[in-house]
């Protein structure tokens, strides 16, 4: 790699000194550099401090971006479902339409024809817009509670259309390994969907294990979801059926994705006082794999597919450990996880894996 | 029939979520508008394209209408809060721990206003490799640009919300004292 060039900048009141590297730090977090490019950028890093901190920056952006999470009303997403699936127009559609309405009301021509005072007009005008209105809001929560209760099927059977549970903010969950332990005492392995699909206009109950509940809880409203509130269920069932070759890529993605944590997981540096720097970043993205891990881990033991599914079994002990890591742990205990992931040869292994199923499907 | 509707419901709960989240981000945090909008896509996802796409392309197919909705707000001019917004904001319900909570959400409320600063293009594709994940050729394939202007955008993004983050965040922290 050509030796870097520091420029110095003045961007808005603020001054840079700005490594012509700067670039390829953005693509290293990414992810988008060869070994070899990879190699260099982070042997560079080791030497320029501008480099440095814009890759701190770059990581605390990515964490402030990735922290926002819109509050969702659950029955607002699921009578937006129900409308989709039942082919109604959209809020925006029906707002597009009943603007054009409004400009063919026969009370404009009205106005037009009949000339009444302006007084009159624009009272008249109110009393129309105030009826409109309260008869939109009465239509719809007809609709909705219509919706709601809608279980006619052409065989006649009842079925509820949106049964969901929340998660109170304030109740306690259990760590993440308790609920892998849970879920492996359940008896993992009888291939029953835990999670029930809501609608079916056909009348045909989907199988579901008896000792699962009836609907994913959903994060209340206002909350934002966090890790530690995240049930088991939340994970999609076993025998869902992939894609074909989206599910492949799927799979080398998180291949792909686990391997960058952990590289990025083995080059963090202690601090002179013997504790890691904050982790935050990377015990955040272990959960997030840890989730995908338990899934595709599933579905390639359903598919019988042995190699993979014992790569993924495991790399998934690790992503637990580091997602249970404190967010500045002291250096042994990542000393701890680094041997281990030496030990297992996981780097080079997901590496491989990774890139020759991405060939096959590309 | 019904097994596609079934793939369908499951499309809709993984990826609702994520969808109202980059059109937040393409919005400025207009929750309402962005919910509404990630309805359209997805109701004209199932009335166009669902029996036809590829298997994995849904995903691809949803963001790049949603972007175009978004552009098509811009468009109109829409670019202030509407009432209807402003009302839904006011009445979100503020979290209890009054601290970190409420500086988080400052925090997100600021970032969502300095994502405003970046070029469409830059902002989409940002948003779609921090919160989506996608990877470079995803990302162009969605916004339909070549890999190298994707590089280039979401480096440039990164460097313009670097500096501006900085900047605010000096000043949040000097007003806060």
């Amino acid at each position: 790699m050509a030796p870097a060039r520091i420029r110095t900048k003045k961007n808005a009141g603020l001054l840079f000194m700005t490594c012509d590297q700067t670039q390829k730090v953005s693509l290293l977090i990414d992810g988008e550099l060869t070994a070899a490019e990879y190699s260099a950028v982070e042997q560079h890093l080791l030497q320029c401090t501008d480099c440095q901190q814009a890759r701190e920056e770059f990581l605390n952006l990515r964490s402030e971006l990735v922290a926002y999470h819109p509050a969702l009303a659950p029955s607002a997403a699921d009578a937006a479902l129900a409308r989709i699936l039942s082919k109604q127009d959209s809020p925006v559609a029906r707002a597009r339409t009943a603007a054009t309405a409004t400009r063919r009301n026969p009370l404009s021509v009205l106005f037009g024809f009949h000339g009444f005072s302006p007084r009159l007009a624009s009272v008249i005008a109110l009393l129309a817009i105030a009826f409109a209105i309260g008869g939109i809001v009465l239509l719809r929560s007809r609709s909705q509670g219509e919706v709601a209760n809608n279980t006619s099927t052409p065989s006649g059977n009842r079925q509820e259309v949106t049964s969901t549970k929340d998660i109170e903010a304030s109740k306690e969950n259990p760590p993440v390994s308790d609920a892998i332990a849970q879920r492996r005492s359940n008896g993992s392995k009888t291939g029953q969907p835990t999670r029930n699909k809501q609608l079916n206009n056909r009348g045909l109950k989907p199988e579901r294990d008896r000792n699962a509940p009836s609907q994913p809880p959903r994060p209340q409203v206002g909350v934002p979801p966090t890790y530690a509130a995240v049930d088991e269920n939340l994970i999609a069932p076993r025998g869902v059926p992939g894609h074909g070759a989206g599910s492949e890529m799927l799979m080398a993605r998180h291949l792909e994705q686990s391997e960058l944590l952990l590289r990025s997981f083995r080059n963090i540096r202690a601090t002179d006082g013997g504790s890691a720097p904050g982790i935050g970043y990377e015990r955040r993205r272990a959960r997030q794999l840890l989730y995908q891990n338990i899934r595709l881990r599933r579905e390639a033991d359903d598919a019988g597919d042995v190699e993979v599914g014992s790569l993924l079994g495991a790399l998934e002990p690790i992503l637990l450990d580091i997602a249970n890591l404190r967010d500045k742990p002291h250096k042994e205990e990542m000393q701890a996880i680094r041997e281990r992931v030496e030990r297992k040869n996981l780097v080079p292994l997901l590496q491989v894996n990774s890139t020759t199923i991405a060939r096959a499907y590309d | 029939m019904a097994s596609e509707d079934e793939e369908f419901t499951t499309l809709f709960q993984d990826f609702y979520p994520s969808l109202c989240r980059f059109l937040e981000g393409l919005l400025g945090g207009r929750s309402a508008l962005a919910q509404d909008l990630a309805q359209e896509s997805f109701l004209q996802l199932h009335r166009t394209a669902w029996s036809t796409l590829p298997s994995g392309e849904a995903r691809y197919w949803l963001y790049r209408v949603a972007r175009n909705f978004a552009i098509n707000e811009f468009r109109k001019g829409q670019t202030r809060y509407r009432l209807f917004d402003r009302v839904v904001e006011s009445m979100r319900p503020r979290p209890r721990d009054p601290e970190e909570e409420y500086e988080k959400r400052e925090r997100q409320v600021m970032l969502m206003e300095m994502l405003q600063i970046l070029p469409d293009d830059q902002r989409a594709a940002l948003l779609l490799r921090e919160q989506e994940q996608l990877s470079y050729r995803e990302i162009g394939h969605v916004l339909n640009i070549s890999e190298s202007k994707v590089k280039v955008d979401i480096f440039r993004a990164r460097a313009t919300l670097r500096n501006h983050w900085i900047k605010r965040m000096r000043a949040y922290g000097a007003g806060s004292h």
